[in-house]
């Protein structure tokens, strides 16, 4: 499990973030959303160590990371929005400098690079640099490096943007498979739909407070007892026609159902509406 | 360490994974160095000056000056007259024309010389030739000794001017005291009385030099002894301007590597090695550590090929070479370093950067050899680490001396870039926390 509480991240002597909670269990995804400005980055600057902050817990598996800079790079995993890597360098070369980087040792790294490549789906392109592969096969790579040191928790910045459907879907499958694998995911996006298909829960940070936090299915279900209900029934007949017919047949309603609220519906309101972008 | 170590193979790999670039980085300092090597080439490498003499005295002073201007082996002395003597000048196809006027015979007589007149010579310089010229107007001034000399040592010219001087007495002598009138007047007539059996004779009875002006002060090169130095064959352009020129060259490669440390900050790469358990500290050493690497690396390179093409070697210690070399490469790390923290935008860092490595070259004397400057600029000069970089190679390479005498430039050089390097770290722990 990995918990994160009270988590209060500063920028020089401003708190920017202000009592983050959350968990991550093993195996799953939690989505981190919020409008432009939120605080999202802060917040992951801060997780990650690269910016001030205190915190009442910051541990992994009930082990205190807070004091441990190195114990926490080591066993976080990082996924920039941006292709962040060398792109004069070949595929290979880029991930056995991550790699080193991330201090795996030398018996484990050709396996580790493998391992890669092949997440990446980059088998054929391995003595390529950087900036001859296409758009998508960089953000496959971006993924790949953040994974490279085999991380007990990752954290991806947005890292489907701007990618074709082949290569978000081989993401999507890498997240799945860290998640299988019981790892633990944290994951902020533009996209609710991911959220959707990828999250198990979510966390909607604004202007720098944590506004909600919820599992997925609760979310979506909290619209249950509100006010847009229909039926639904296969007919030719026109709703007006149907409603006529039914109530004077008196039949009664075997089969209805409520409609899902949008993930983006919720997290409007929730919101209040300030914005649309998370 | 291991972070570190990977760090420093990237940059190292980035650096390779340009060949031309890198290859770039060694050929331009030693294309611009046997540039400026040839232009600075010291006078005895340099062939004949060629000097247009016009001759209008046909009496024994012209004969003297035509003499000893033919008998130079560092010029090419072409006797004519004086309107194609301006014109050739005036069009800039000979340098100088020397006028040895009507009069000069004359105006070397005893009877001008006891009045105080001057001999004089006239000469029409091309403005564009001004480094030959003054080349032309020093041996003028050492001929002018002989001329005169060679006058003086004939005892009936001698004669004639002691016996002009005591006439000349009475109406020089306001002020002077009766008693100093009296000497002096004894002293001519002793004089006199000397050199008149040597006036009468047809040949002079010692052996005389055939001239005074063989008496000249001759100026003869002292050895400097072994201890100073291996083998020391005087100044080497080359040598100099390889020096200066892999120091400026080494200043732009490190502001590449600002800019390639700037990009990496900019595109997020610089954040997500932050975000590896590699240190801030490693972050910075490994930039310094690797530009300095690749600098000394480019600057062995470009000294082997100063070696095949111009001869350039160290004369003097190797250690002390190689000491310097790697005080100057740990200065442009360091230099580089500072550049990437201190300015913010790849603009910024390439016009200040550009300014501050140009002033620091030809302030410090990479371009020209200090002694040309002023003394104000070889003064601010000393504040340059370029001018301890240059100081130092000149040190061990021309001069051959020994080790010591490199130890003070790579000490300097040291600080500098220690100093850069230190105030990089702050900058950037400073951003860091803010």
């Amino acid at each position: 499990m990995f918990e994160v509480e009270n988590l209060t991240v500063y920028r020089g002597d401003k708190a920017v973030v202000h009592g983050l909670s959350f968990t991550v269990s093993e195996g799953s995804i939690v989505g981190l959303l919020g409008p432009n400005g939120a605080g999202k980055t802060t917040a992951i600057c801060g997780l990650l160590g690269l910016l001030r902050s205190s915190s009442d817990r910051l541990s992994l598996n009930d082990v205190d990371l807070r004091d441990h800079p190195k114990e926490r790079r080591a066993r976080l995993g990082y996924v920039p929005q941006a292709v962040a890597m060398y792109p004069e360098l070949s595929v290979v070369e880029n991930l056995k400098i991550w790699g080193g980087l991330y201090g795996i040792g030398d018996q484990r790294i050709q396996k580790r690079v493998e391992f890669a490549i092949e997440l990446a789906g980059l088998q054929e392109r391995g003595k390529d640099r950087v900036h001859a592969l296409s758009g998508g096969m960089k953000r496959r790579l971006n993924l790949a490096i953040g994974l490279l040191h085999d991380p007990d928790v990752l954290i991806c910045d947005e890292p489907t943007t701007g990618v074709d459907a082949e290569s978000r879907r081989a993401i999507y499958r890498a997240l799945h498979e860290m998640k299988e694998a019981g790892k633990h995911v944290l994951y902020t996006t533009h996209y609710f739909k991911e959220v959707e298909d990828l999250c198990d829960r979510v966390v909607i940070l604004q202007e720098g407070k944590m506004v909600l936090q919820d599992s997925l299915d609760a979310l979506l279900s909290a619209k249950e007892q509100g006010e847009n209900t229909s039926i639904a029934v296969q007919t030719s007949l026109s709703s007006q026609e149907l409603e006529e017919a039914m109530t004077q047949a008196g039949i009664p309603f075997s089969q209805t159902s409520l409609p899902k609220p949008s993930l983006e519906e919720v997290f409007l309101k929730v919101t209040q509406n300030k914005g649309v972008e998370p | 360490m291991r972070g570190l170590y990977w760090l420093i193979r990237k940059d190292i790999s980035i650096f390779f994974s340009d060949v031309s670039g890198a290859l770039m980085t060694i050929i331009m300092p030693a294309a611009l160095a046997l540039l400026l090597g040839s232009i600075f080439q010291p006078p005895g490498d340099m062939g004949p000056i060629s000097i247009l003499l016009v001759n209008e005295d046909q009496g024994p002073v012209g004969k003297a000056w035509e003499m000893r201007l033919r008998e130079r082996q560092d010029l090419n002395v072409t006797v004519t007259d004086r309107e194609e003597a301006v014109s050739l000048v005036g069009r800039g196809l000979a340098p100088m024309a020397i006028f040895v006027p009507t009069d000069a015979s004359e105006k070397l007589s005893p009877k001008e010389l006891s009045r105080g007149t001057m001999p004089r010579l006239t000469i029409l310089e091309d403005p564009a030739k001004q480094v030959e010229a003054m080349r032309v107007r020093g041996v003028l001034t050492e001929l002018s000794v002989m001329v005169v000399g060679q006058r003086l040592a004939d005892p009936s010219f001698t004669l004639e001017l002691v016996q002009q001087g005591r006439g000349r007495l009475s109406e020089s002598m306001d002020g002077v005291s009766p008693k100093s009138s009296r000497l002096l007047g004894q002293i001519l007539s002793n004089t006199e009385e000397l050199i008149e059996p040597f006036a009468a004779l047809p040949a002079l009875p010692i052996p005389f030099p055939k001239t005074l002006g063989d008496w000249a002060i001759q100026l003869d090169a002292e050895p400097f002894p072994k201890e100073m130095g291996k083998q020391r064959e005087g100044y080497h352009s080359y040598s100099h301007a390889f020096a200066g020129m892999v120091c400026m060259f080494l200043l732009f490669f490190g502001l590449e590597r600002s800019k390639q440390e700037l990009r990496e900050k900019m595109d997020g790469t610089h954040f997500r090695v932050a975000t590896t358990p590699v240190s801030h500290g490693t972050m910075l050493l490994g930039s310094w550590v690797s530009t300095s690497a690749i600098a000394l690396l480019s600057a062995l390179i470009t000294y082997g090929v100063g070696w095949v093409t111009v001869d350039v070697v160290v004369h003097g210690s190797i250690p002390g070479f190689l000491c310097t070399l790697i005080a100057m490469s740990w200065m442009v790390g360091g230099f580089s370093l500072m550049m990437g923290n201190v300015c913010q935008t790849n603009q910024t860092l390439t016009s200040l950067g550009t300014l501050i490595v140009l002033v620091m070259s030809f302030v410090g004397g990479a371009w020209a050899p200090s002694f040309v400057l002023s003394d104000f600029l070889q003064t601010l000069g000393l504040w340059m680490p370029t001018s301890w970089a240059t100081e130092g190679l000149a040190a061990v390479t021309w001069r051959g001396l020994e080790f010591g005498a490199a130890l003070g430039p790579a000490l300097a050089l040291f600080a500098f870039g220690s100093a850069f390097g230190c105030l990089a770290w702050l900058l950037s722990w400073k951003r860091s926390h803010s």
